[in-house]
């Protein structure tokens, strides 16, 4: 009897202290966390202004779709039209200063001031999100938050202004970014993004070489989050 | 007799380390229906902040600069701040390759430094988990700055300066952040007799920030 009871002991005990261990060390950080991403689709139209260019800021309109595989990784598509704007303020004292002498000379279309921007993008992109969590606003819970990265790669077009002989304006397009994104509430995200598309550009259209052309961008996008948010284990 | 006094307390001393575990899952959560207002672990308020800094203005077209700085704050509470700050330009004239600075004249002036005061206030508060879901607590704010100071050019002027701006900190450890700010340092340059312009000097600063002291302590235990 002694010998049994002694037995059960040392092979029950540690079965016993093992199972509290082990479900302590297997509990998730956050237990039945709301998956504000894993799972579910999102749809942004977004609008964009390029920053830094010499010469023409482009206004981008932009619809987007990703599905988010995990709360931390989604594949998508994005497309959007940034064929008009504005010109900077250099662009504003040099196309002045064109205007001017155009004015002045005997045949007014011989000055013009050309300048390129950018044109319709479509592109496959993916995203990451390496930190995510809780917003607070004076002490109370305010919504949900993440920073992602993303990357893309696809089809663009070059805008060219005032030019007599414009260049082919199709062109590679790439695109890396990142930013961050607000949940006011589980089914729509605030996104504020910078993000750089890159496309080549000619110089001319007889010159067979083209160089490539950043354009950062400024990005805000409202999405919307479906279906509604999962919950972790 | 000791033989079964034996075997009932070893039965005993399993069952109960067996029920443990049961009870631990099957119990309600400790404290519900109780508010419970958490000690912080990352605390700004009384505390100094030495942050160096690199910095890259954003919106330069005929010049670019490359900047090094200290900012210097003090946390009177959690959520306001006042500091100084100090950066050092390093720039350049960008290559002209289409001519239009050369054929039309562009101006362009290049920096030197920056000196000035500013304060700062936090709206923002949160917690992030790496991937969403791993590893401990990540704590950050978000602040908005705004300031005064001179900033001075590489043609002996010192112009009088305003900025404001917003910013993202990490706290990596209790005395180590990781700080990501934009802020927009605001002048008028001279270009000339009656050629003053209104510069917006765009900048993108990151940096760590040291606190001290080291560690915070609460006044009253846990």
């Amino acid at each position: 009897m002694k010998r049994i009871a002694i037995l059960l002991a040392v092979v029950l005990l540690p079965v016993a202290v093992s199972a509290q261990e082990a479900s302590l060390a297997d509990a998730p950080s956050v237990r039945h966390q709301k998956l504000i991403r894993g799972g579910r689709h999102e749809l942004t139209p977004a609008f964009g202004v390029t920053i830094n260019q010499k010469y023409n800021t482009d206004l981008l309109f932009q619809l987007s779709y990703e599905y988010h595989f995990y709360d931390f990784f989604s594949a998508g598509l994005e497309i959007g039209y940034a064929g008009v704007g504005f010109r900077t303020g250099q662009g504003k004292i040099i196309g002045k200063m064109v205007d001017e002498y155009a004015q002045s000379s005997q045949n007014p279309t011989d000055a013009k001031f050309g300048r390129s921007g950018l044109g319709l993008l479509a592109l496959a992109k993916v995203s990451f999100v390496p930190l995510a969590g809780k917003i607070v606003l004076g002490g109370k819970h305010l919504g949900y938050a993440d920073i992602h990265l993303t990357a893309g790669v696809g089809f663009g077009t070059v805008s060219y202004y005032d030019w007599d002989n414009p260049p082919g304006s199709s062109s590679v397009a790439a695109m890396v970014g990142g930013g961050v994104r607000f949940f006011p509430i589980e089914l729509i995200g605030l996104t504020f993004d910078v993000r750089d598309y890159m496309v080549l550009r000619k110089l001319s259209s007889t010159d067979k070489k083209a160089e490539l052309s950043q354009n950062p961008t400024f990005i805000f996008g409202v999405s919307f989050f479906l279906p509604e948010v999962k919950r972790g284990r | 007799m000791k033989t079964r006094v034996i075997a009932i307390i070893a039965c005993a001393f399993t069952v109960l380390a067996a029920g443990g575990v049961l009870a631990a899952e099957a119990a309600p959560e400790a404290g519900a229906g109780i508010q419970v207002i958490q000690q912080k672990p990352f605390i700004k308020a009384m505390r100094f902040e030495i942050e160096p800094t690199f910095n890259l203005p954003m919106n330069e077209t005929a010049t670019q600069h490359l900047g090094v700085g200290v900012q210097l704050r003090f946390h009177i509470k959690d959520w306001v701040a006042i500091g100084a700050e100090y950066i050092k330009y390093f720039g350049w004239t960008r290559e002209d390759s289409d001519g239009g600075r050369d054929n039309y004249m562009v101006e362009s002036r290049l920096m030197d430094f920056y000196v000035g005061a500013n304060v700062s206030f936090v709206p923002l508060t949160g917690k992030f988990l790496w991937l969403g879901r791993y590893g401990r607590p990540v704590y950050w704010d978000l602040y908005v700055t705004a300031g005064v100071g001179a900033q001075k050019t590489l043609y002996f002027d010192y112009h009088a300066s305003g900025n404001i701006g917003v910013g993202f900190r990490l706290a990596a450890t209790q005395w180590l952040t990781v700080n990501f700010e934009v802020r927009d340092y605001m002048f008028m340059e001279n270009f000339g007799p009656d050629q003053d312009k209104f510069m917006n000097n765009a900048v993108f600063m990151v940096g760590l920030g040291f606190f001290l002291p080291f560690t915070h302590k609460y006044v009253h235990p846990k």
